[in-house]
């Protein structure tokens, strides 16, 4: 019963993430249950896609660095500045949604790449590295890159976020390290598509404490949210695209991985932001 | 212009995570069929 349960919900895991946001969305109590679970729900999240991974390929990838920068270079300049030159030939300099795409394309990619990779079929380790990096460099060179744009200027407390994250990813891994322990490889594979589910479910619950306030939002200003939804997939799929491209023809496993972090990113860092 | 996010810039932030939760459900398939160069393990067994 348990195992079937699993298989549906890694079966279905990309449908279970869409009806987390109509369930949020339509079960507000619940969305404002979960808000203050958000940030521990996506340490967990974390945590059960790496139990799932193979660690072992953590060093190779390691001991090949320079392509780990030339991806971190392309996601925390390189996207950013292909944004802002379409940005600048689509919209006002000044409109919100000018700042908000550049904001967008700043940020870093979201903790839960992995988990990501995983439902899509990507590659969840170097996911993991990529999203490691990204999120402790973007709060450098995410305000040095709307400063050198002349966009303003974006306070933020780089020691501050480096410590949350030290803390996130020492908690994640570490418990993704004790969970390994205990279990032992074998029943790691044994069980994976019961992780997988764990992991789908996170998500889902993530997902629905997101949407904490949002229906008002909606019905509040549907055209702007519409809008603004709108432009959030046109980046998200454009930087997916372009980063798929670029690795196209020296590795698609690694220009899938690439897509993911370039598109999918993670806006606390931001929001944080004063 | 960015140096306070305004209320519609933040509503744009919040609107970032739809793509999130539908662009899996999108991009699966893409995915699975270019890592693997076989259709996706859904549609196979569908």
């Amino acid at each position: 019963m348990i195992a079937a349960t699993a298989a549906w919900f890694e079966r279905y895991s990309t449908r279970v993430l869409v009806a987390s946001i109509f369930v949020g969305l339509a079960w507000q109590d619940l969305a404002e249950l979960l808000r203050p679970a958000v940030l521990p729900l996506s340490i967990l999240t974390m945590t059960f896609a790496c139990v799932r991974m193979d660690w072992s390929l953590i060093g190779p990838h390691l001991r090949r660095p320079l392509s780990l920068l030339a991806i971190l270079a392309w996601l925390l300049v390189g996207a950013p500045l292909l944004v802002y030159g379409v940005c600048l030939v689509l919209l006002e300099p000044g409109s919100p949604l000018f700042a908000g795409l550049m904001l967008n394309a700043v940020s870093p990619p979201i903790m839960s790449a992995p988990a990501y990779a995983l439902i899509v079929g990507a590659e969840p380790v170097q996911a993991l590295l990529v999203s490691l990096g990204g999120s402790a460099l973007a709060p450098f060179t995410g305000p040095g890159v709307i400063e050198a744009l002349g966009l303003g200027a974006v306070h933020l407390s780089p020691g501050h976020l480096l410590l949350r994250l030290g803390a996130m990813v020492s908690v994640a891994l570490g418990l993704a390290w004790l969970i390994r322990r205990v279990l032992g490889p074998a029943r790691v594979v044994r069980h994976g598509e019961k992780i997988g589910a764990i992991t789908v479910l996170l998500i889902a619950g993530f997902g629905i404490g997101l949407m904490d306030g949002m229906r008002g939002q909606i019905l509040a200003e549907p055209d702007l949210v519409l809008g603004y939804t709108l432009a959030a997939f046109g980046l998200n799929g454009g930087l997916q695209v372009v980063g798929a491209l670029l690795l196209w023809r020296r590795s698609r496993a690694q220009g899938l991985v690439v897509a993911l972090v370039s598109g999918n990113r993670n806006m606390s860092l931001m929001t944080a932001a004063r | 212009m960015i140096d306070a996010i305004g209320p519609e810039v933040l509503l744009y932030l919040i609107c970032t995570q739809f793509p999130l939760f539908f662009m899996p459900m999108l991009m699966r398939s893409v995915f699975r069929r270019i890592a693997t160069g076989q259709p996706p393990q859904s549609i196979s067994t569908a």
